[in-house]
């Protein structure tokens, strides 16, 4: 089953108030219904089992959403890893200057819609697309479009930590040096700023001249946020940046995330419950690469328009 | 979930079937046997190779002592025991002395020698020529002003102090005269043949018909240049045609046609820069009779100067010769009663003090003495050319030639080598293509080194090197205007086939058309066409004759021949997929996270190689060129063909121009391993040299490949993150 195995931290009930009345039940009668093993006799589970007949089901969209202007305009977009399709129709819009999650259970394509919008997904043999996607009005999957020019507009870290084998500061203004820029000044000045906004200034400051690879895990992985945001991107990416990360460096990461939302737009990848709710602004839950439920994060957590999210976010399923 | 847990502890702990000793063979007592004997008989055979190399090549230039053999039929010999035999027991004995028809080794039955002794003034002299010589020390003599031999010395040990006295001035003197003769009159030889060659060139370049095509003149070369320029401005323009005002490229990048014109203009820039270099106007000068007739009245007046500096020279000489020849030894061999000669066409002239290398009167020598010979020996050994036919004297050629070579054969494979495994393992799609190209380089590996001999004889010496040497062949020559149409039509299926490529691109994230996979096909068709039109169009050129046409028409070749830098080639080739394999692994084993980071910052794919994936597999590819470096060092069977020599003592490098004589053939090690044990017309005195030789060329293989490994090392340290 794709949904077996994702990681239950803890309760996300006891950090909820308790869930809204108006859908009936409560807590035991939840934690009934689960036991049973997600029977769908009463009827709980259809848009789930929609998607697992394959079905084409329109995502319960918050009304908070309707009107949003997009930094990232997501159309009908598909895609295939040769026969297999991964995404199905999503359509949704990143609004500018905030924090959004996308959550679901493993393999319900979070990672490749996040990878599709810096187009990472191109260099995967056999990965085929359509629909559309656009950054700031420019389409992304044009004819034309310079791959590398797009990706400098976007920041991306990565699961795991990746520093390469150099220096703090070589890792951090690699971006600025394949853009051919060599003045040490502005050098200097871009890998402070980087290294300040990552909130790992003070640790790296007196060994900017050592080995990235020397550094803690928690403290690589922010020297890869100093690393994605030293060129300025317009949206940074984060594929589940903490899940390789002891807690008390995901909780300095998330602080992090929440600093850095101040300038950047932000799209993070995560499957911690908790922490798209402490991060995040707008939160969206996709399952088996179907955008099912997209709304502002108080609404998804508090108020979801499907029992399926609460399920989901509840930690009955997935 | 959490109602399962209070149902598993019961279940468990029932065991199902009866439990079973563990048996000998799961422990696996008797691998550890096996595995450890066959690493045992591994080291013992490495052990012993290496260990009798080693004491083997120490022990040569011991100095053991001169025995005085009397047998049992009277006669009476000097020798040194050298080595001995069971069936019957015998003794071999150097003897030396082969200038006066003594055999040089001799086996003697034990039975026969009546006693032995070892008298204290027996020598061994190490002479210039005619190797060693051994006798007892009887007088030393001097040459008056006028001509008068005078005895200087007599007895062993006044002789002794003599020579002793006298040497080193003597020595010292010999060597000006080898460095006038070598350095001095080689430099006016030099010369005079530069001047030769010159009036060869311009004799040359009369009967030559005129340039084809003739020559631009200065307006056409102008507007030819002007045009090219304006070629590059356009394209230049077009590129910056596709950016915002900071210089960044627009998302929308650059549509397909701009991408084609720009590539267009570029070639056909390309062209126009060939062409005007090709006809411009300094071109122009024709040698004519008038002009010919003048270089060689220069040369003739040049050749008059240079050959009286030439005399100059060798009245110097003559001057220390005359000296060199007033001292004289006399060191009588016990069986003969003669002495030996100063040359063997002279039996009665006693040798020359100055052509005594060393003398060594082992049974007078204490510990110290015998050390400073060792080293002496040593000395020369390292720092000094062989003589005698390579049984005596140094292997300094050797060297010199064998680490250029290896050195050579690095700095050519491993770039080509990285290269091409960086295409094959980045750049080109992955499938049945690759996947052959991948086996024919294993393959490669497997083929007999001496068939890379015969292919770079073939190829290298006599075809590439021909080519430098006198250009194109004249029979295929093409005609000018034949030439730049095939020029014109090779750049034009260069854009199409460029064009055809940008356009076989698919859109991203869909799939190839049928129009996409059409133009595929085009583009490489046209591409192959290019291919084969670029290697016709410099075969075939009318304006290729050679760089070195003139000596070449002199009967003597200058790269059309065997030398370093086809041999570097050979084994180049020879080493390739070793550097390919280990490359593409070292390439492979860089985490995909790094690439992924890397793209992430927006690099493209040749920065991501060049700044990620190059120097994280570095200490992989330098696994490679070390294993490259050491296979080539030890190589011998393609090098006899393609340029090592017995002798040859003009160093490929020297502080004459051009400095790095590639050209030339060269002196190696492992060849000469092979010519002293195999083809030495004296093999017994040549044999001990091998097993030093052997020892030298171990060490030097072993030291070039620490230098890498340390690198290496130090790399590695550096990817882990374990120092800066």
């Amino acid at each position: 089953m794709p949904y077996a195995n994702a990681p239950m931290t803890s309760n996300p009930a006891d950090d909820l108030q308790a869930p809204e009345p108006s859908k009936g039940d409560g807590m035991p009668a939840i934690a009934e219904r689960s036991a049973t093993g997600g029977d769908t006799s009463n009827g709980a589970y259809n848009v789930i089992e929609a998607i697992r007949r394959g079905e084409s089901v329109d995502p319960a969209l918050h009304p908070e959403m309707e009107d949003l202007q997009g930094v990232i305009e997501i159309d009908k977009f598909n895609l295939y890893y040769g026969p297999d399709r991964a995404l199905y129709d999503i359509t949704m819009s990143i609004p500018s200057g905030r924090v959004t999650a996308l959550i679901g259970p493993s393999g319900c394509g979070k990672s490749t819609l996040l990878r599709s919008i810096n187009r990472m997904n191109d260099l995967i043999a056999g990965v085929r697309v359509d629909g559309n996607m656009s950054l700031s009005d420019s389409p992304i999957y044009a004819p034309h479009v310079d791959v590398i020019s797009l990706r400098k507009r976007l920041g991306m870290v990565f699961q795991k930590p990746n520093p390469f084998p150099m220096s703090i500061y070589e890792n951090v203004v690699y971006p600025l040096r394949i853009d051919g820029e060599n003045r040490k000044s502005v050098l200097d000045e871009a890998c402070e700023r980087a290294l300040r906004s990552a909130a790992i200034w003070d640790e790296a400051k007196d060994r900017l001249k050592q080995s990235a690879l020397g550094l803690s895990g928690g403290q690589q992985q922010r020297l890869c946020i100093a690393r994605a945001v030293v060129a300025d991107p317009e949206v940074l990416l984060l594929d589940e940046p903490c899940s390789a990360l002891d807690p008390i460096a995901t909780l300095r990461i998330e602080e992090l995330i929440q600093e850095i939302a101040q300038r950047y737009t932000v799209l993070i990848v995560t499957h911690n419950m908790q922490q798209a709710m402490r991060v995040s602004d707008y939160t969206a839950f996709m399952y088996l690469g179907r955008l099912v439920e997209y709304g502002p994060t108080s609404g998804i957590f508090r108020r979801p328009l499907l029992n399926e999210t609460e399920e989901y976010v509840t930690g009955r399923f997935g | 979930m959490s109602e399962r847990h209070d149902t598993a502890p019961a279940a468990v702990s029932q065991p199902t079937h009866k439990r079973r000793s563990t048996p000998p063979s799961a422990l696996g007592e008797p691998m550890i046997w096996l595995t450890g004997g066959a690493l045992v008989v591994c080291l013992v055979m490495i052990i012993g190779l290496v260990g009798m190399i080693i004491t083997q090549g120490l022990s040569t230039f011991w100095p053991r002592a001169i025995e005085r053999v009397t047998l049992n039929d009277g006669t009476v010999f000097l020798g040194v025991p050298t080595k001995t035999a069971d069936e019957p027991p015998q003794v071999m004995y150097r003897t030396g002395n082969r200038d006066i028809g003594t055999s040089p080794f001799r086996w003697v039955n034990e039975s026969d020698i009546e006693s032995v002794e070892r008298p204290e003034y027996a020598v061994m002299l190490e002479r210039e020529t005619w190797n060693v010589w051994l006798g007892m020390p009887d007088r030393a003599l001097v040459y008056t002003d006028d001509g008068e031999l005078t005895v200087a010395a007599e007895g062993p040990a006044d002789v002794l102090a003599f020579m002793e006295e006298n040497h080193a001035e003597a020595r010292a003197r010999y060597g000006q005269i080898e460095a006038l003769k070598k350095h001095d009159l080689g430099r006016i030889n030099r010369k005079i043949e530069a001047s030769r060659l010159n009036v060869r060139a311009a004799e040359l370049d009369v009967t030559r018909e005129q340039r084809p095509g003739g020559s631009f003149g200065i307006p056409l070369f102008a507007v030819v240049v002007l045009g090219a320029g304006g070629l590059f401005g356009f394209s230049w323009w077009l590129g910056h045609h596709g950016r915002d005002e900071h210089g960044n490229l627009r998302l929308g990048g650059i549509s397909k046609p701009v991408r084609v014109l720009r590539t267009a203009s570029v070639f056909a820039a390309i062209a126009l820069l060939l062409a005007a270099w090709l006809h411009a106007p300094w071109h122009d000068r024709v040698m004519t009779e008038e002009r010919l007739q003048e270089v060689r009245a220069q040369a003739a007046e040049r050749e008059t100067d240079l050959q009286r500096q030439y005399d100059e020279i060798l009245e110097e000489i003559a001057v220390l010769e005359a000296e060199d020849n007033r001292y004289r030894v006399e060191i009588v061999d016990p069986t003969t009663g003669r002495f030996s000669p100063a040359r063997q066409i002279e039996p009665d002239n006693p040798l020359r003090l100055s052509q005594i290398v060393r003398t060594v009167d082992t049974n007078n020598m204490g510990l110290g003495d015998k050390i400073s010979t060792f080293g002496s020996r040593w000395w020369e050994f390292l720092a000094h050319p062989p003589r005698e036919a390579n049984t005596a004297g140094g292997v300094f050629p050797v060297i010199v030639g064998t680490v250029m070579l290896t050195l050579l054969l690095t700095i050519t494979v491993t770039p080509l080598g990285v290269i091409a495994a960086l295409y094959l393992r980045e750049y080109a799609p992955q499938g049945i293509v690759t996947s052959t190209i991948r086996i024919a380089v294993n393959n490669l590996a497997g083929v007999p080194s001496i068939v890379y001999g015969v292919f770079g004889l073939g190829f290298f010496c006599y075809t590439l090197g021909q080519y430098v040497d006198v250009g194109s062949d004249p029979s295929v020559r093409l005609p000018a205007p034949g030439w730049w149409a095939l020029l014109g039509a090779t750049i034009l299926a260069l854009i199409g086939g460029y064009a055809a490529g940008v356009w076989s691109k698919p859109i991203p994230g869909r799939e190839p058309s049928n129009m996409n996979v059409v133009l595929k096909w085009v583009s490489r068709v046209l591409w192959l066409s290019v291919f084969i039109s670029a290697v016709v169009l410099v075969v075939r050129t009318p304006y290729f004759t050679g760089f070195f046409e003139a000596r070449a028409a002199d009967g003597s070749p200058t790269f059309g021949s065997r030398g370093m830098l086809w041999a570097a080639l050979t084994l180049a080739l020879l080493t390739l997929p070793v550097v390919i394999v280990s490359t593409e692994e070292a390439i492979a084993a860089v985490p995909n996270s790094m690439r992924e980071g890397s793209y992430g910052c927006g690099a493209s794919k040749w920065q991501t190689m060049r700044r990620i994936v190059l120097p994280g597999a570095m200490p992989g590819i330098l696994t490679g060129a070390i294993l490259a470096m050491a296979r080539g060092a030890g190589e011998v069977a393609p090098l006899m063909l393609v340029g090592a020599v017995k002798l040859n003592e003009d160093l490929p490098i020297s502080t004459n121009a051009p400095f790095l004589h590639l050209d030339r053939s060269f002196m190696h090690l492992g060849f000469h391993i092979y010519d002293l044990g195999f083809q030495s017309p004296d093999s017994q005195a040549a044999r001990p040299l091998v097993w030093t030789t052997t020892l030298l060329l171990l060490v030097i293989v072993v030291s070039l490949n620490l230098v890498a490994i340390i690198i290496r090392a130090r790399l590695r340290a550096r990817l882990s993150g374990s120092t800066v």
